[in-house]
């Protein structure tokens, strides 16, 4: 799989995936034994998909999350970002693909807790250089569109979970990615907020055509993927498209 | 790749100074510890340098300035160990919003600014404090000295053990990658 990828030429896949993933593997060392985090994961994401990372806690998929956001480095293998492979980015370009390419979104928000909503959602933009009045206008914006606008001065402590977790959505979101990267978005939301970030998510996705692509072990994610990737002991155990997961649902029924 | 304008990612002085001053303002509490431990050095050493005279009159003329010096020393090295022990503890609570920042763009150089600049002011608001109640206990017990030129001496050294004692923490916390930074569990 990893050959026939690699015989494409990088211009197209720019063009074609967002993210691409050949052959990763993350090893620890652990005293003397090895840990394989990743042992040879390949998949890759469209421009404009949802996809799911799914599996249970300790699979590896918080490492592949890690690993396709350019937070970590895998042992080998590659992983490109609209097509640039990010094992080539200095510290520089590196800061300037998490800027500008990536939105993050993690399990436990991590918003500042010393700035407000508005300048959270700012932040991002500050630091691509985006002019003071500019950022205002557009975190206001973003903030609104989640739903949030009576609350942009307030600080992520007089918030409640899901509200800060939308604000964090709101800062991935700051300064137009290619792709959102969320990290267990709702593993800290009780059923209820978790639907509502789940549906909005969805509603990034495709309202604003952005591609998104989480790590969650929550099956209620099934129902907004385009695609399911399975991860189980550091492989791919299977990638469903939803047709498939619908199709044998209404099979069974 | 080679073709592409090599761009960077920026942190504009105003914005750091804001975020920094927002950072002490709601976190005095936690940071307190930090100014106790320059403004108790810097009052010892600027009260110490006031009473030198009296100390002087009893001991023999050629050891007073190695005397002096030699308590200068004590109180820089113990503000010093203090701030920067003070500053290691403040800064792993912060590792979650290093990490955090730098999953948005902050590069190393950003990091580091914003540690060394709010533990320079820390230092700033503690040499003052310090020279104040250094003075005021250096007069309080009879002792003679320039307050003007111990004001300048002890908002220098509070600076300098500001930075001396900032650097090495936050050198350590601005090169962690995003992802040590937010696994990181104080």
């Amino acid at each position: 799989m990893a050959t026939s990828l690699e015989a494409v030429p990088a211009i197209r896949r720019r063009l074609e995936y967002v993210v691409e993933a050949i052959d990763i593997k993350k090893y620890y060392k652990m005293g003397k034994i090895i840990v394989k985090a990743l042992d040879g994961v390949s998949f890759n994401v469209k421009r404009g998909e949802y996809v799911s990372i799914m599996g249970p806690s300790g699979s590896g998929k918080t490492t592949l999350f890690n690993m396709i956001g350019g937070l970590d480095k895998p042992t080998s293998g590659k992983v490109y970002i609209e097509g640039v492979d990010i094992a080539m980015l200095d510290a520089y370009e590196l800061a300037w693909l998490r800027a500008n390419t990536i939105g993050y979104i993690f399990q436990t928000f991590n918003l500042i807790p010393v700035l407000t909503a508005l300048e959270n959602v700012m932040l991002p933009m500050i630091f691509v250089g985006t002019p003071y009045d500019q950022a205002i206008e557009k975190a206001k914006k973003l903030l609104e569109m989640v739903g949030l606008g009576k609350f942009i001065h307030h600080k992520p402590g007089e918030l409640s979970g899901g509200q800060q977790q939308r604000v964090a959505a709101a800062r991935a979101l700051a300064n137009d990615p290619a792709v959102i990267l969320a990290d267990e978005p709702t593993g800290n939301l009780d059923l209820q907020t978790g639907l509502h970030l789940i549906n909005l998510l969805k509603k990034i996705n495709t309202e604003k055509k952005v591609t998104v692509v989480t790590a969650t072990h929550d099956l209620k994610m099934v129902d907004v993927s385009d695609r399911i990737i399975w991860i189980r002991d550091g492989r791919i155990e299977k990638i469903e498209l939803r047709r498939e997961i619908e199709a044998e649902a209404g099979e069974e029924v | 790749m080679s073709e592409e304008k090599k761009e960077k990612t920026v942190l504009p002085f105003n914005e750091a100074l804001y975020m920094v001053v927002r950072s002490i303002k709601l976190r005095f509490g936690r940071i307190l510890i930090v100014i106790i431990a320059i403004t108790a050095s810097i009052a010892y050493m600027v009260s110490l340098d006031l009473l030198s005279p009296i100390l002087a009159s009893s001991i023999p003329k050629e050891g007073v300035g190695i005397y002096t010096f030699l308590l200068d020393l004590t109180a820089f090295i113990v503000a010093a160990a203090g701030t920067m022990n003070s500053l290691l503890i403040m800064i792993a609570e912060r590792y979650h919003e290093i990490g955090t920042m730098k999953s948005f763009g902050a590069r190393d150089a950003h990091i580091f600014e914003l540690l060394v600049l709010e533990t320079i002011i820390l230092t700033i608001i503690g040499g003052f404090l310090g020279y104040v109640i250094g003075l005021g206990i250096g007069y309080g017990l009879g002792g003679t000295g320039d307050p003007g030129y111990l004001f300048g001496k002890a908002m220098l050294i509070a600076v300098v053990i500001g930075l001396i004692s900032s650097s090495y923490p936050a050198y350590q916390a601005a090169r962690m990658s995003p992802v040590e930074a937010l696994r990181y569990e104080v």
